[in-house]
C-alpha cells in the first residue's frame, strides 16, 4: 500500500486546496496502457496507474474522465489485469458531485456484466463504503445527511447489480458476512454496518431473513463477552455518584463498599475494563438498530398488512432464536429483541410460549436446549406486562400438569438428582418463580385463589423429587412467602430440611450427584441505557409482597437493619445475581425488605 | 462414464438437459431423525451451483430416491453417505453451443443477456467491426448466441458469447426486463410458484380465516398447537401448487412472503397482460383487441 492512500481523508478538493502539490493527471487511454502490459512492451506505464490510483489526490475531472475509457474498454479488462480493476474498485468516488458517482456507478455496472467473475470484489468493495466516515456514533439511529446520500448511492448500485446478474445474491450474502467490521473495531463502524444491512433489507426483502441471521449472529457474539457484572457495576457507579451528590452525611458510613469496590477495579486490567465499555456501547447501538428496524418494519404498511408483517418477522427471529440463541449460554441482551417483537401484537406472545413449550416437552430434544427453554418461559412470563393474566394461567396449569405427570411417573425416585431429572426441576423452578413474581395478579380474585391452589403447588413441593432444593434460595425464599401468605402451601419445613441438608449424596451410579440447578434468567433487567427505551415500558419489575407489619419495619431508623438480611430481593436485581452484595444505599432506597409478616417465630429469617 | 455419453448426446446443440443419474449425498447428524428432510435439503443445495459430476449447474431436480435402506460412514466423518438416484437438469454449456436469452443490459460494446432467466451471458464486440449485430439490441429483446468461452468453476458462471440473431417477438412488443426482477426467487432456493389466483384475493381470504381462527384461539389456548394459524390454510394450497419442483420441505411462510413481496414493495411487473390468468382476447367495435383485467377494466393491446 502506498503511504500516500489515506482513508477517510477530507475531501479532495480541499486537501488539493491546502499545499501546491504535483501530482500527474492521469492517462485516459486505457485500452493502449492495457494493451502494451499484456504484449509486454510497456508495463511501466501500467504500473504507474496503479500508483497513482492508489494516491489520495486525484482531481475529479481526472476519475471522470479515467472511468469514461475504462466504460468503453471494459472488454480489455479482464482477469489477465486484475490489480488495474481492484485498484479501480477501491477508489475513493464519494464525492459532492453526483457526475463522479454516476460515472463510477456505470463503469462497475458495465464491469460486472461483462466480467462476471468481478462480481464478488465489487460488491466486497461497495459493502466497504458502508463503514461510513467519523469518529463518534451517530446521537440518532439515523446518520448524517452526507452520509446517508453516499449510502444511497452505493444501495442503488447495489440493487443494479443484484437486478442484473440475479446469481449474485449468494455472493452478495457472503460478501455481507466477509465485510462485517470486527466487534472492536469502534461503535459508530459496526452502527453504521449494521445500519445499511439492515437498509439493504427493505429493497431485498427475500434477502432479509439471512441478513438477520448473520447480524443476530454477531450480536451475540459480543454479548457474550460482556459479563453482566461489569454492566451493573457501571451503573452503580453511576447511580452512587448520583447519591452521593444528595446523601452527604451517609458518605461516611458506605465508604468501606467503595474503596473495596475500586480496589477491584484497579486490580482488573484497565484496558479491559476501557474495552468491555465499549463493546458495552457497540452493543447498545446494535440492539437499537434491530429495535428501529423492527418497529419500522411493522409500522410500514396499513393496517390490514400488519398482521402479515409482524408475523413474517416473528417467524423469521423464531427461527434465529430456535437456532442461535436457545443454544447460547450467557447472552443478556440480544433476547430483548424476542421480547420487543411480543409487545407488537397480544397473539405474538402466545406463539413464542408455545414454541417454547412445545421445546421443553419435546422427547428427542437436547436436556440443555429444554432446560434453557423452561428459563425462558419463566422469565418472559414474570417480566413481560404483555402475558396476560389468562395466558399465565394457561402456561402455569400445563407446567403443573407435566409436573404432576412426571412425579407419579417417578415413583421410585428417593433423591434430588438435578442430572437425571434437571428437565423437571427447571419446570418447577419457573413455576415457583412465576408465582412468586405475578401472586398479586393471579389471587386478584376469589376465583383466582381458588384456581391457584388447584394447581397442587403444595404436592409438587413435598414429593419426594424435593423440586425446592435445587431451586435458587431467592426464588425459594419467595415463593415460600408468597404460598404462605395466600395459604396454599407451606414450604418452610421443607426448606429448613433442605437447609439442614448439607452432606454430599451419592447417586447407584457411583457419581456425586448435583443439587443446584445451573440457573438463567434471560430476561433479568435490561442494563444498556440508549435501547432500554423500547424495552422499559413493558418490563415488570419485581413487585415484592406487602404485608401490614411491613410498614412498621421501613421507617427511617436504619440503624436496625445492620447487615441486610441474605435474602432481600432489592427492586432492580436480579435472582440470579443473588451473590452480588447489596449496596446499603440502595436497600435504604429500595425498601422490598424480604420478610413475609408479623408472624414473630419467624423472624430470625 | 453416463455423463460423457450423455454429453455427447448433448452435444448436437442442447445446452440444457435432463440427466439421470446416481449421486452421493450427505446427511449431517442432526437430520438423523428427519432423513426425508435431510435428503430433501441436501438435493437443494445443488441447484444452482456447479455440480462437478454431473459437469454442470443443476437448476431442477425430481424423482429421488434412495438406493439402499443403509448409508455408509467412512473414517472419522460425521456424516453418513448417501447414494440418491435422481433425475437432474443440468445446464452444460460448452464452446459452440447455442443459447437463447433476453437481453438485460446494452452498452457501447457489450451486449449482456440472461439465459433461462438466471445465468449471464455477455456478448461482446470481439471484432470490434463498426457495424456489429449489437448496436440494434434493445433491452428485453430476444436473441441467440453462440458460446464462445465457458468457465463454470468461479461462484457466477462466466459465458461468453458471439450474438447470432436478434429476434423480433410479436407485435413489435419485447418482453418487459422487470419481469426478470420476480426471477430472483429461483435463486434463494425457493420454489417456483404460480400464484393460483390472484395475489389480492389470496390475501383477503388469509385475512379473513385468520381473523376467525385467532378469535378460536383466544378462547381455546389450546397447546398442540405449535404451527401458527396462517400455516393451516396454507398447507392445502401447498399441494395445489406442486410442479415439478425441487424442493421437499417449504418452510410455511414463504407464500405470505411472496404475497406481501409482490404485492407490497413495488416490484410487480408493470406488464399491461396480467400474466397470472389466460385471458381471452376481446374485441370492441372499433376493432381494438383488449383484455379484460382483474378490475374489469379493459387493458388494450
Amino acid at each position: 500500500m502506498s503511504i500516500l492512500r489515506l482513508e477517510g481523508t477530507p475531501s479532495r478538493a480541499s486537501l488539493a486546496g491546502l499545499t501546491p502539490r504535483v501530482h500527474f493527471a492521469l492517462p485516459s487511454d486505457i485500452d493502449s496502457i492495457v494493451s502494451n502490459f499484456l504484449t509486454g512492451t510497456d508495463k511501466t506505464r501500467y504500473q504507474e496507474l496503479l500508483v497513482s490510483l492508489k494516491s489520495a489526490s486525484n482531481s475529479d475531472e481526472n476519475l471522470i474522465n479515467l472511468l469514461e475509457s475504462c466504460y468503453t474498454n471494459v472488454n480489455k479488462l479482464d482477469e489477465r489485469v486484475h490489480s488495474l480493476v481492484i485498484a479501480i474498485l477501491n477508489l475513493n468516488w464519494n464525492s459532492s458531485s453526483d457526475t463522479l458517482a454516476s460515472k463510477f456507478q456505470q463503469f462497475l455496472l458495465e464491469l460486472v456484466a461483462t466480467h462476471t467473475y468481478f462480481t464478488s470484489p465489487a460488491l466486497e468493495s461497495l459493502l466497504r463504503k458502508f463503514y461510513g466516515f467519523g469518529d463518534e456514533p451517530w446521537p440518532s439511529t439515523k446518520p448524517s445527511v452526507k452520509e446517508e446520500l453516499h449510502f444511497s448511492r452505493v444501495h442503488e448500485t447495489i440493487n443494479q447489480i443484484l437486478k442484473i446478474i440475479p446469481m449474485s445474491a449468494n455472493v452478495l450474502l457472503q460478501a455481507c458476512d466477509i465485510c462485517f467490521p470486527f466487534m472492536k473495531r469502534g461503535s459508530r463502524v459496526n452502527q453504521s454496518y449494521v445500519y445499511n444491512l439492515f437498509k439493504i433489507c427493505t429493497y431485498r426483502p427475500e434477502m432479509r431473513s439471512k441478513i438477520l441471521s448473520l447480524i443476530i449472529k454477531k450480536v451475540i457474539s459480543i454479548d457474550v463477552q460482556i459479563p453482566r457484572k461489569l454492566l451493573e457495576a457501571l451503573d452503580d457507579d453511576e447511580e452512587e455518584m448520583e447519591t452521593d451528590a444528595k446523601m452527604d452525611d451517609t458518605e461516611t458510613v458506605f465508604t468501606m463498599d467503595d474503596v473495596s469496590r475500586s480496589a477491584a477495579s484497579r486490580i482488573t486490567s484497565v484496558v479491559d475494563t476501557n474495552m468491555q465499555q465499549q463493546l458495552a456501547q457497540t452493543l447498545d447501538l446494535l440492539m437499537e438498530q434491530i429495535f428501529v428496524f423492527i418497529k419500522e418494519f411493522c409500522s410500514r404498511d396499513a393496517d390490514e398488512n400488519e398482521i402479515i408483517h409482524h408475523q413474517s418477522i416473528f417467524m423469521d427471529f423464531l427461527d434465529i432464536f430456535e437456532h442461535q440463541l436457545l443454544n447460547v449460554h450467557g447472552s443478556h441482551h440480544v433476547q430483548f429483541c424476542m421480547f420487543y417483537l411480543c409487545t407488537l401484537r397480544p397473539i405474538l406472545p402466545e406463539l413464542f410460549l408455545t414454541a417454547l413449550w412445545s421445546k421443553v416437552t419435546r422427547m428427542g430434544e437436547n436436556a440443555v436446549v429444554r432446560q434453557t427453554a423452561a428459563h425462558y418461559i419463566a422469565s418472559v412470563v414474570s417480566r413481560g406486562r404483555f402475558v396476560s393474566v389468562n395466558a399465565t394461567r394457561s402456561i402455569l396449569q400445563q407446567m403443573s400438569k407435566w409436573c404432576h405427570a412426571y412425579v407419579e411417573a417417578q415413583q421410585d425416585a428417593t433423591i434430588c438428582d438435578v442430572k437425571m431429572h434437571g428437565i423437571f426441576y427447571s419446570v418447577c423452578q419457573g413455576l415457583f418463580y412465576i408465582v412468586a413474581f405475578r401472586h398479586a395478579d393471579l389471587v386478584a380474585t376469589e376465583k383466582g385463589l381458588k384456581w391457584v391452589q388447584s394447581l397442587g403447588l403444595a404436592k409438587l413441593v413435598t414429593s419426594r423429587l424435593n423440586p425446592l432444593k435445587p431451586c435458587l434460595p431467592a426464588v425459594a425464599q419467595n415463593f415460600a412467602t408468597v404460598t404462605r401468605t395466600y395459604q396454599i402451601a407451606y414450604c418452610f419445613t421443607v426448606l429448613e430440611k433442605n437447609s439442614r441438608s448439607q452432606l454430599p449424596t451419592v447417586s447407584l451410579s457411583g457419581q456425586q450427584t448435583v443439587t443446584n440447578l445451573n440457573c438463567f434468567f434471560p430476561f433479568d433487567p435490561y442494563l444498556l441505557n440508549r435501547s432500554a427505551v423500547f424495552v422499559n415500558d413493558q418490563y415488570r419489575e419485581y413487585e415484592p409482597l406487602e404485608q401490614p407489619g411491613d410498614e412498621r419495619s421501613d421507617s427511617e431508623n436504619e440503624e436496625t437493619f445492620g447487615t441486610p438480611p441474605k435474602e432481600s430481593l432489592p427492586k432492580c436485581m436480579s435472582p440470579g445475581s443473588f451473590t452480588h452484595l447489596v449496596s446499603p444505599t440502595k436497600l435504604s432506597r429500595s425498601l422490598d425488605k424480604f420478610s413475609y409478616g408479623s408472624s414473630p417465630g419467624f423472624k430470625a429469617y | 462414464m453416463e455423463i460423457e455419453e450423455q454429453m455427447s448426446a448433448t452435444s448436437k446443440g442442447e445446452a440444457c438437459s435432463w440427466v439421470h443419474c446416481v449421486k452421493e449425498l450427505y446427511l449431517q447428524p442432526h437430520y438423523f431423525n428427519q432423513v426425508q428432510k435431510g435428503v430433501g435439503d441436501a438435493m437443494n443445495a445443488t441447484i444452482n451451483k456447479y455440480q462437478g459430476d454431473l459437469a454442470g449447474v443443476v437448476r431442477q431436480h425430481k424423482n429421488v430416491k434412495l438406493l439402499s435402506v443403509d448409508g455408509t460412514i467412512t473414517d472419522e466423518e460425521s456424516y453418513i453417505k448417501l447414494q440418491v438416484e435422481a433425475d437432474f437438469e443440468v445446464f452444460r454449456p460448452f464452446v459452440g453451443c447455442k443459447l437463447k436469452g433476453v437481453v438485460n443490459k446494452v452498452s457501447a460494446n457489450n451486449v449482456s443477456c440472461l439465459v433461462h432467466e438466471l445465468f449471464n451471458v455477455s456478448c461482446p464486440n470481439a471484432m470490434g467491426s463498426d457495424d456489429w449485430v449489437g448496436y440494434n439490441a434493445v433491452l428485453g429483446q430476444e436473441i441467440t448466441c453462440q458460446v464462445t468461452k465457458v468457465d463454470l468453476t468461479g461462484r457466477i458462471p462466466y459465458i461468453r458469447a458471439s450474438i447470432v440473431k436478434l429476434h423480433q417477438t410479436e407485435n413489435g412488443n419485447h418482453k418487459h426486463f422487470n419481469e426478470e426482477e420476480e426471477v430472483e426467487e429461483i435463486n434463494l432456493q425457493e420454489e417456483e410458484e404460480e400464484p393460483v389466483e390472484t395475489p389480492k384475493k389470496k390475501k383477503k381470504k388469509d385475512k379473513s380465516g385468520e381473523r376467525a381462527k385467532e378469535k378460536k384461539k383466544k378462547k381455546h389456548d389450546s397447546e398442540d398447537e405449535v404451527s401458527t394459524t396462517p400455516k393451516k390454510k396454507r398447507k392445502s394450497k401447498r399441494e395445489d401448487v406442486s410442479s415439478e419442483s425441487e424442493v421437499i420441505e417449504i418452510p410455511e411462510i414463504d407464500i405470505l412472503k411472496a404475497l406481501k413481496r409482490k404485492r407490497k414493495s413495488g416490484d410487480l411487473p408493470d406488464s399491461p397482460i396480467p400474466k397470472s390468468k389466460k385471458r381471452k382476447l376481446h374485441m370492441n367495435e372499433a376493432g381494438d383487441k383488449f383484455y379484460y383485467d382483474d378490475d374489469g377494466g379493459p387493458i388494450f393491446v
